[in-house]
């Protein structure tokens, strides 16, 4: 009995360590499933969402970190960047339209350019301004379900019921750097309501891994054109070992 | 060429039914309006698809499998064949078994992965028993029973169209769950939908079909 409605939540890998592979399903109906490896703990989503937040204090409290981080919607974001490191962190207010911004367009319709845009030309923005219509199709992952409008939409909500003072608003690696990593739809909200010159908080992690600190736009692109080829490689090189093994 | 195009799917009604386990499995009683677009869904044996490509293949019609590059398939899930003949209009799509697309989809630039798995195999077994029929151009066409049809439609319309209902199973649905045993029926989405079956059915019962599957991906009681 297999169930067709399973959304993956959350994976993750690692080499080293206890265990290498983590991932979250849900299996609509049925359970939450937690794969540790060859491991798998079942939930149901009442202890799932205990589990979640026992981890969520557990992540909190690891560190002596500053309050207004343990409350951020990035915290677990911020550990990847760092390496599982504590987490050395400046917040600056910045002017958004001196920020800039990272922007994907489709190349050869199976690989992504990736580029440095200022706000006036994110499609997150344009879309706002009733200038533009290409944010409806700009690819991004979302929640299952949920359109590109939507998420804007969604986030425009829970900005203006948010305390918009004391949370930063977008991310950037390193100290100097004014490249968005996180927060492009927040960043284009602000500006579409309170002008591009606006202040914002800008949180600037200090120590980044040796990955994110050389992992630059040109850089994605290669990965993208040489990930998505070797996906495809791979989905055909499967095919032709099961045709061979069924012979 | 109309003649043309009644007398290709009256015989393959008849190949239908000289094969056990084959029926039509969607909009049986619309064949003959069917076109390349609204294609005609075939639920077949490989038996019987040999016997079905013989036939058409001497009237000019092109196959087509559905690419394993770009779907991955389950648990003995199998590809769709598509068998079309743009002069006469006509596209049968055939498939070995009740299939259906898992919610769970791998994105990449320009595409999308989608996996495919079948039903429950108490479902599947059951699907093939037996079937209902009726006559349509002096034709017999056999088609699921009420219970499968409607656990096969609602599979169909929240794991493959995301929730697109279009008018006909918004007329058909609740035919269908007026004709069908109750206790058979939740037994068998019990297989497909878990916990979700019960509000799924009250979902039905108030016609909140534009809901179902936004209603089945925010369900949380399990």
């Amino acid at each position: 009995m297999s169930n067709p409605g399973v959304i993956l939540l959350a994976a993750h890998s690692k080499s080293g360590g206890c265990f290498e592979k983590i991932r979250i399903e849900d299996n609509i109906g049925e359970s939450i499933h937690i794969h540790l490896d060859d491991f798998r703990i079942d939930l149901t989503i009442e202890e799932f969402e205990l589990f979640s937040k026992i981890i969520w204090r557990a992540l909190q409290e690891l560190d002596d970190l500053p309050d207004h981080l343990k409350e951020s919607n990035f915290l677990s974001d911020i550990y990847k960047v760092t390496n599982y490191k504590k987490p050395e962190i400046d917040i600056k207010n910045s002017k958004i339209n001196e920020l800039s911004f990272i922007k994907r367009t489709s190349f050869l319709r199976f690989f992504y350019l990736y580029g440095l845009v200022n706000i006036k030309e994110t499609p997150q923005y344009l879309y706002l301004k009733n200038l533009s219509n290409e944010y409806e199709s700009y690819p991004q992952k979302n929640y299952l379900g949920i359109s590109n409008a939507d998420r804007l939409e969604s986030r425009l909500t829970s900005l203006s019921n948010k305390n918009l003072k004391t949370d930063p608003y977008a991310v950037v690696f390193g100290k100097n750097s004014l490249v968005v990593r996180d927060g492009m739809h927040t960043c284009s909200i602000i500006a579409h309501k309170s002008g591009i010159n606006s202040y914002v908080d800008v949180l600037h992690i200090k120590n980044i891994g040796f990955r994110e600190q050389v992992n630059q736009p040109i850089l994605w692109c290669i990965k993208s054109v040489i990930g998505s080829t070797f996906f495809i490689l791979k989905r055909i090189g499967v095919i032709f070992l099961k045709k061979i093994l069924k012979k | 060429m109309k003649n043309n195009r009644v007398q290709v799917i009256s015989d393959i009604a008849e190949i239908i039914n000289s094969n056990p386990g084959c029926c039509f499995l969607r909009k049986a009683e619309l064949i003959f309006e069917s076109s390349i677009e609204n294609d005609i869904d075939l639920l077949l044996t490989h038996d019987a698809n040999n016997t079905l490509w013989k036939y058409l293949k001497k009237l000019g019609f092109k196959k087509k499998i559905d690419s394993k590059i770009l779907n991955i398939y389950l648990y003995g899930a199998q590809p769709h064949i598509h068998y079309y003949n743009k002069n006469l209009d006509l596209h049968f799509d055939c498939v070995f078994g009740l299939f259906h697309k898992s919610v769970h989809i791998i994105s990449q630039p320009g595409f999308e992965i989608t996996h495919w798995i079948p039903l429950d195999k108490s479902i599947q077994e059951d699907s093939i028993k037996e079937f209902s029929k009726i006559k349509i151009n002096e034709c017999e066409i056999n088609f699921l029973r009420s219970e499968v049809e409607l656990v096969h439609l609602l599979a169909h319309v929240i794991l493959d169209k995301k929730g697109n209902t279009d008018t006909y199973y918004k007329e058909r649905i609740p035919l269908l769950l007026k004709k069908s045993d109750i206790n058979k029926l939740k037994n068998m989405l019990n297989l497909v939908f878990f916990n979700f079956t019960d509000y799924l059915i009250e979902l039905l019962e108030k016609n909140k079909f534009d809901l179902l599957f936004q209603e089945y991906i925010a369900f949380g009681d399990y």
